[in-house]
């Protein structure tokens, strides 16, 4: 169990994410900076982003019940969670990844 | 007289007797109050209820906690009290059975155990004196494995104890909710349907469209008989006319004669690749203009065609000869000038009887013309005609 104190992040060690994204569009390059920067500054060195172009290889979308692009998938720590959007909402994704208690 | 006395005696006794009604009923009164009193203080904790010996009998009050505790153990959402330091000190039949246990196998477990581990800081917020937040989202996770998705809200606080509800969440509809909101909110630009096609948002479109708009080459999206279906403004510029001329017209017909033939067999080939044609198109005002058309399959029978203006290129190559020319000529002049200044250095620097600073100035001279020399030679470099 984790040894944080109440409501403050928690930093397992790995984090293990997947981004799903439609070509170039103009959302998808967005997420894909947003989401670097948001793991840069928060877990640096501790994360693998696994990016999925569905325009490319649209199968993959069932894999995770993808409806909207771009929706970033957090696999590792579990639970899964996904948030859906360009993650320009830097409050909302770290809310999301759970790095900030949701309020 | 004796039946005036005995009216005033009879007063008398009802006098008293009403006396007495009203003392017992101040008195009844005041206990009443006290009981009220003691009731709202919690200074009682029983009640004798019944009106005979018979019925009467004894109420504890903790019968109506009795009362609290089985509407919580029926209920359908699970209640779990737990202490300061997280321990489950009392957990209702629903919550119990989220977990696949009974409540007694999880007394004084820790709250903790039984959530994922990224949920358990959020949840720990609960469990402060007087939370700020009165509601997480977490995972509850069984010990066969089993995860559920619940919502964590905080109910009342005690001295020791916080009382929370925990109730099931659909995350099916979490992520309905979401997607409609990021779809409005413009922050997604496409969609998976039917699990494998990926469509794009109108928002998505909208950009492409403006960066096509922007483009300095002209860009025409035509249908199966060359019939244009967009043109972005530089072809309407290019060819001097609205985009809505050009709409439904086919690009064919603006092909000069000679060039319709050429225009055609790049534009309804059949070929994957892309290919190019240098046709003349014809303006509004009936003038023609030299273009090269690239042409790319895009979608089902739907071709794009780059069209870019060679007239515009071939004025830049224009303005670019004239400026090698002039170089050159420049080039050449300056030679001209600077054989004479050479040959005067040479005949001076051999000349006897030089003092030291004409030797000095002479140096600067031939230093500063093999300087002007080397630009002159960088300047017939650019023009290789020269």
């Amino acid at each position: 169990m984790s040894t944080r104190k109440n409501g403050t992040p928690h930093n397992p060690d790995k984090w293990e994410l997947r981004l799903y994204t439609a070509g170039q569009t103009p959302k998808s390059l967005a997420a894909i900076k947003n989401l670097k920067k948001v793991c840069e500054e928060h877990f640096a060195g501790r994360y693998e982003i696994e990016i999925i172009d569905l325009l490319k290889n649209p199968r993959l979308a069932k894999d995770d019940q993808i409806v909207a692009i771009p929706t970033l998938v957090r696999k590792l720590p579990e639970p899964v969670r996904k948030i859906i959007g360009d993650l320009s909402d830097t409050e909302r994704t770290l809310i999301g990844l759970q790095l900030r208690p949701q309020s | 007289m004796n039946q005036a006395i005995d009216i005033l005696q009879n007063q008398a006794i009802d006098t008293l007797q009403i006396e007495n009604q009203i003392e017992s009923l101040r008195q009844q009164l005041q206990e009443a109050e006290e009981l009220r009193h003691a009731i709202s203080h919690g200074e009682v904790d029983a009640f004798v209820v019944g009106r005979t010996d018979d019925t009467k009998r004894v109420l504890m009050l903790s019968g109506a906690y009795a009362r609290y505790r089985q509407l919580v153990e029926e209920m359908q959402q699970g209640a779990v009290t737990v202490s300061r330091s997280g321990e489950i000190m009392f957990a209702n039949q629903a919550f119990a059975a989220m977990l696949g246990l009974a409540p007694i196998d999880i007394f004084r477990v820790p709250l903790a155990r039984y959530l994922a581990f990224s949920d358990a800081g959020d949840a720990a917020v609960l469990l402060q004196p007087h939370p700020g937040k009165a509601e997480v989202r977490a995972t509850l996770r069984a010990p066969n494995g089993r995860q559920r998705p619940v919502r964590i809200a905080f109910i009342s606080a005690s001295d020791e104890f916080n009382t929370l509800l925990v109730t099931e969440r659909d995350e099916r509809d979490e992520e309905a909710g979401a997607t409609v909101d990021a779809i409005r909110t413009g922050s997604v630009d496409a969609l998976v349907v039917g699990g494998e096609q990926v469509v794009m948002l109108d928002s998505a479109q909208r950009f492409y469209q403006a960066a096509v708009d922007r483009m300095q080459q002209g860009v025409v999206i035509v249908g199966p008989q060359a019939t244009v279906a967009y043109a972005n403004q530089r072809m309407a510029t290019l060819l001097g006319m609205p985009r809505e001329r050009l709409v439904g017209t086919s690009l064919l017909k603006l092909a000069r004669n000679g060039d319709e033939a050429k225009l055609a067999t790049v534009l309804l080939s059949h070929h994957g690749a892309s290919a190019q044609a240098e046709v003349q198109l014809r303006r509004a005002n009936n003038e023609y203009v030299s273009t090269l058309v690239t042409v790319t399959a895009i979608a089902d029978s739907q071709k794009m065609c780059l069209v870019s203006d060679l007239s515009l290129q071939k004025r830049h190559e224009a303005t670019d000869e004239r400026t090698r020319k002039f170089l050159g000529t420049m080039a050449h002049e300056f030679r001209n000038i600077l054989g004479p200044i050479r040959n005067a250095v040479e005949v001076l620097k051999v000349r006897p009887g030089l003092d030291d600073e004409c030797r000095t100035l002479v140096d600067v001279v031939e230093r500063q013309s093999a300087r002007l020399i080397a630009l002159v030679d960088d300047l017939r470099r650019v023009n290789p005609k020269e």
